[in-house]
């Protein structure tokens, strides 16, 4: 998995499925990943993020009790899997050495 | 309002299954939750009674208070969604659209809210489209050159 680059939305909807411990699902993921990218997430854009994420094996999907409030539909609730557990650390870390040593923007080094 | 008219049934039916054996299994669930299946079925003909995945007796969805995603937002839904993932799909337009765009927009707004949104998911396959037109033209302009 090293040098596998999750894209931005990739990323939040990891983190928010980890978050969400098993209990995520699109409405809650997308709300999730909204607040912490800080702009409206569409389902759409979250089921072809989720599903790009299921084919590389990173999360995976079952199926959630019918509620009243959506029309006794289920839910498809996600969960994360080991590998995608190390892209996202991996990414983390990415992250972190790429801004090793940089002072607080605005500052003087 | 009654006790029943508050209540949907959701069943199974099985292959085979005849609306006498449905009407059984309704039986089953509505005494499982207390609730008269005769004065039910009275509101509800078997013929209207949902077909779903699981039997199970639920607070009723389909009243005023309840609005189902619209057919237009279902159809777009249709076409950019896998047809395993449909069903949960219009669960979560069906969850947004009565507990965050009906209150925030009221009915009608709250509805094209949500067409507006099922247009929306279909962006990329609509992005994906066009490029490739274009791609298309660009090489058959090649060719008749």
């Amino acid at each position: 998995l090293e040098g596998h680059n999750l894209g931005e939305l990739e990323r939040a909807v990891l983190v928010a499925i980890v978050q969400l411990n098993g209990k995520g699902y699109a409405v809650s993921i997308a709300d999730d990943a909204g607040r912490r990218l800080k702009k409206s997430v569409s389902l759409g854009a979250v089921y072809g993020t989720a599903d790009r994420l299921e084919k590389k094996g990173f999360i995976s999907s079952r199926l959630g009790e019918p509620t009243p409030e959506r029309g006794g539909k289920p839910k498809r609730l996600y969960r994360i899997e080991a590998p995608g557990v190390r892209a996202l650390s991996e990414a983390r870390d990415r992250d972190s050495r790429a801004w090793a040593g940089v002072s607080p923007l605005g500052e003087p080094a | 309002m009654t006790q029943e008219e508050t209540f949907t049934v959701l069943a199974t039916r099985l292959p085979g299954m005849s609306d006498q054996d449905l009407f059984l299994e309704i039986v089953d669930a509505c005494k499982k939750y207390g609730i008269d299946a005769r004065t039910l079925l009275q509101h509800r003909p078997i013929k209207d009674v949902r077909i779903g995945d699981s039997l199970a007796v639920i607070p009723r969805i389909d009243g005023p208070d309840h609005s189902a995603v619209p057919y237009f937002a279902k159809l777009l839904l249709c076409l950019s969604v896998a047809s395993e993932k449909q069903e949960h799909a219009l669960g979560d337009f069906e969850e947004r659209l009565n507990k965050l765009w009906i209150p925030q927009f009221g009915p009608r707004m709250g509805r094209l809210v949500c067409v507006w949104w099922a247009a929306r998911s279909m962006a990329g396959i609509l992005r994906f489209g066009i490029i490739a037109a274009l791609v298309d033209r660009i090489v058959s302009n090649l060719h008749s050159r």
